[in-house]
């Protein structure tokens, strides 16, 4: 049965000179129990496609054609039973304790405590939920606020869930979670869904449709196998799972249409391989930047320590990745070595200035617009002010200037922080996970910023979870484990030595030695 | 829920007019033996409650109110008939004293009940008591109490990553301040996103409360509203009489010590349900 039609939908944001197109045409039927997941680049209209599904949040524009939910037109009215989440789950629990959030639907429905308590045990049942039920909500792990934030939709019974690209701040660990409880709902309980992502490496095996926007129109409808032949010129395929990229190179032949890390092996078996020789350069690196001996750090007196006996040592010319999973300490272990956690314990000693760029780059940002900020920056730095014109060209942001910071997307906002890095002239530069959020086009551009960066004889190091980009964009790698970081090693050695915590592309490549999917391709060829 | 103190595991209804009683009863009853039996009753039940060391802690302190109070009222009010000595040709009366105590011995009974009510009343009784009596705007407290939270997480970060970069200044700070406005209320808008995509605004809303009014709750309630008339009857019909100035006098009528007995029930009841419940518990462990 068709639960959502949308019938020749067109619409424009309003701005100063009239009108901004920015959907044309879209015609898509979703049947009951479908698993669709909707993506295309940054301005193809997606998240807006998705509001105008919810008509309780849709934009305020101009809007032509008409959506139709099971049966009828949709809408403030029937949309009840379609469940929205937001991008950021943070800010979709807007109450204080769990249960409260968990009721708090239900109580928009004006239904009696005895009704509301019966959804939630459900609910808190169904997910596991019980342990926390009483918790207050800003004590929660990050992962079990984006449970919440799901389960608080559930409450409501709806049939179908919109997800604005759920997985754009979660670690890899917790987006399979997530990925996994959807796959629950649609499988178990016949939920249809609807996601924007673009993370198609963790959502793409479990969809039954995909359906890519572009420039508003829609640009392939159907079954994710047959997706390849359409979008492989497109900007869009970048963030395919490797095994799609193999396909595309050598042939549909002996592919089973899925997109696990199984099916490309099997892909590969038997076909041909030879040893990729590897330059193997031992670069001199430059002197010692910054040192730091066996530091202990806690955040209070009686609390255990997060950092504990830790030592690094960061050179000139350097790219550094710390990996480790969320809650290891690596976020506290480099604001640590930047000077905002002071250890209790052990010295950091710096050789010039450190710049710390946070995870989430708003906070980079004070002024309205960026060049507001930049100009801030070159007056505090000293700079001479032809310096922003100069960077903003490097970095192509020259018509992002005059905007807000918060207008941007996530990758343009990281683009413009990264321009006040270029301005600062520090030696040091620390990342807290660079690339949170982004896709794979803007992965490779922030790679190759930090290439330019320690051209100019600067320091880098990176925390992140996001291995495939720590493959492609640092020299050595570190685990953070256990309050410590473990001796650092070549990138390269560092994932190829690794068998679970490490690139796909190595756990697809199996014996061959190869750790990103161009290698892989390499000694295929 | 937090099963913290057997008392609060009540109805909250029953808990607030309970304390509504014992507290006004204590700011308002001025009579030595009923000032005497809340502190006291206050000092029984909270050692069922607090560790050793809070109760400790509670004593000091109610001891340092009592003697601060004996010392200081005689310094301001001069009435009395009994001078002890003369200061700046001021009589220093023992009547002024015994006022000083007996405002002492009220002001720490009333105190301890209060922080036995914070204590034990949390949030989730607050919310209910507001969301029964105005709807709407326990919802916006809820929210707003989380919008404060994110904002203060919010602040901490940006005056974290601008002391990283060496921005300390005044100015750093206005700058920072003017940006958490903004981002504060784009978050508002993201949190209205939220509340209005699982139906806020709709028209009428419940509200979900998790307590349930039992056969002990009426029965505790209907013991709490007899006890505490009676004694405001007695109170009204001057069975309870006092007065220190000008000089120390207590009206002992035929329902006096009837009255201070009912009134030792009333701020008792806690104690009671405290050890009722352990008693059960003791029983519960050794499996009789």
């Amino acid at each position: 049965m068709e639960i959502l039609q949308i019938r020749n939908l067109s619409f424009s944001y309003p701005n100063i000179n009239g009108f901004t197109r920015a959907l044309t045409d879209v015609n898509i039927n979703i049947n009951e129990g479908e698993f669709v997941v909707v993506c295309g680049e940054s301005g193809s209209g997606k998240s807006t496609l998705l509001k105008l599904l919810k008509p309780e949040i849709s934009p305020a524009g101009k809007t032509e054609g008409e959506v139709w939910f099971a049966g009828e037109k949709l809408t403030s009215e029937n949309s009840l039973s379609i469940g929205y989440m937001g991008q950021d789950y943070e800010l979709s629990i807007v109450t204080d304790r769990v249960y409260q959030e968990l009721a708090f639907g239900p109580e928009n429905l004006n239904l009696d405590s005895g009704s509301i308590r019966r959804r939630i045990s459900e609910i808190s049942s169904y997910f596991g939920m019980d342990e926390w039920l009483n918790s207050p909500t800003d004590k929660l792990s990050g992962g079990q606020k984006q449970i919440l934030s799901l389960a608080s939709v559930l409450t409501m019974r709806p049939r179908v869930i919109l997800l604005d690209e759920p997985m754009g701040s979660l670690d890899p660990v917790s987006a399979d979670r997530l990925m996994g409880m959807l796959r629950r709902l649609n499988s178990e309980l016949g939920i249809t869904v609807v996601m924007v992502e673009h993370a198609l490496e963790f959502c793409l095996s479990y969809a039954s449709r995909l359906i890519v926007l572009k420039n508003g129109r829609v640009f392939y409808d159907g079954e994710p196998a047959n997706a390849i032949g359409t979008v492989k010129n497109e900007r869009i395929f970048e963030a395919f799972p490797a095994v799609a990229k193999l396909v595309d190179r050598f042939g549909i032949e002996g592919w089973d249409g899925q997109f696990t890390v199984l099916s490309a092996k099997k892909y590969l078996e038997g076909k041909p391989h030879r040893d990729v020789l590897r330059e193997t350069s031992d670069e001199a690196s430059g002197e010692e930047v910054l040192k730091a001996k066996d530091i202990y750090y806690a955040y209070e007196r009686k609390s255990p320590f997060i950092v504990r006996g830790a030592s690094i040592s960061l050179n000139a010319g350097e790219t550094l990745a710390v990996l480790g999973g969320n809650g290891s300490g690596k976020s506290t272990f480099i604001k640590t070595l930047c000077g905002i956690n002071k250890p209790q314990r052990g010295r950091v000693s710096a050789q010039g200035s450190v710049a710390y760029l946070p995870q989430d780059t708003k906070l980079a940002f004070l002024k309205d617009s960026v060049r507001a900020d930049y100009e801030s920056y070159v007056e505090y730095m000293g700079l001479d002010s032809a310096v922003i014109a100069d960077i903003s060209r490097k970095l192509g942001i020259e018509e992002l200037l005059d905007r807000h910071p918060y207008d941007l997307s996530g990758g343009q906002r990281a683009l413009a922080a990264m321009g006040k890095m270029f301005m600062s002239n520090a030696k040091i530069m620390l990342f807290d996970e660079p690339t949170q959020g982004l896709d794979m086009g803007m992965k490779k551009v922030i790679a190759d910023i930090f290439k330019r960066l320690k051209e100019e004889g600067r320091c880098i190091l990176f925390v992140t979870h996001d291995t495939v980009f720590a493959q492609m964009a640092s020299d050595k790698a570190y685990m953070f484990f256990d309050g410590g970081i473990t001796e650092p090693e070549k990138t390269h050695r560092f994932f190829r030595e690794n068998n679970y915590y490490t690139t796909p592309a190595r756990l697809i490549a199996g014996d061959v030695d190869a750790v990103s999917v161009d290698e892989i391709i390499k000694a295929y060829s | 829920m937090n099963r913290k103190y057997a008392f609060f595991d009540m109805h909250p209804v029953v808990s607030l007019i309970y304390f509504l009683c014992v507290i006004v009863s204590g700011m308002f009853f001025r009579n030595i033996v009923l000032e005497l039996i809340s502190l006291i009753s206050a000092f029984v039940y909270i050692t069922t409650i607090f560790d050793r060391g809070r109760v400790i802690k509670t004593a000091l302190f109610c001891g340092a109110v009592i003697v601060l109070m004996a010392l200081t009222n005689p310094l301001f009010s001069h009435n009395g008939v009994t001078p002890l000595f003369y200061m700046n040709s001021m009589a220093v009366t023992l009547e002024s004293v015994y006022y000083g105590v007996s405002s002492g011995i009220m002001l720490s009974a009333v105190l301890v009940w209060c922080a036995v009510f914070s204590d034990g009343f949390d949030f989730e009784k607050i919310s209910y008591i507001f969301g029964r009596a105005f709807g709407n705007i326990s919802v916006v407290i809820s929210v707003a109490l989380r919008l404060i939270k994110l904002i203060r997480v919010r602040s901490r970060d940006l005056a974290m990553v601008d002391s990283a970069n060496g921005r300390t200044r005044l100015k750093d700070m206005l700058n920072r301040f003017s940006a958490i406005m903004g981002w504060s209320f784009e978050q508002g808008i993201e949190l209205s996103h939220s509340m209005k995509a699982r139906g806020y605004g709709r028209g009428r809303r419940s509200f979900y409360n998790r307590f349930r009014f039992g056969a002990s709750d009426a029965a505790v309630l209907t013991a709490v509203v007899i006890l505490s008339g009676a004694t405001i009857w007695m109170y009204a019909v001057g069975d309870f009489g006092f007065a220190i100035y000008p000089k120390v006098w207590i009206n002992i009528t035929d329902r006096t010590y009837l009255g201070f007995i009912l009134y030792s029930v009333l701020v008792l009841i806690p104690t009671a349900v405290e050890i009722r419940d352990s008693i059960l518990w003791k029983y519960y462990r050794s499996g009789i």
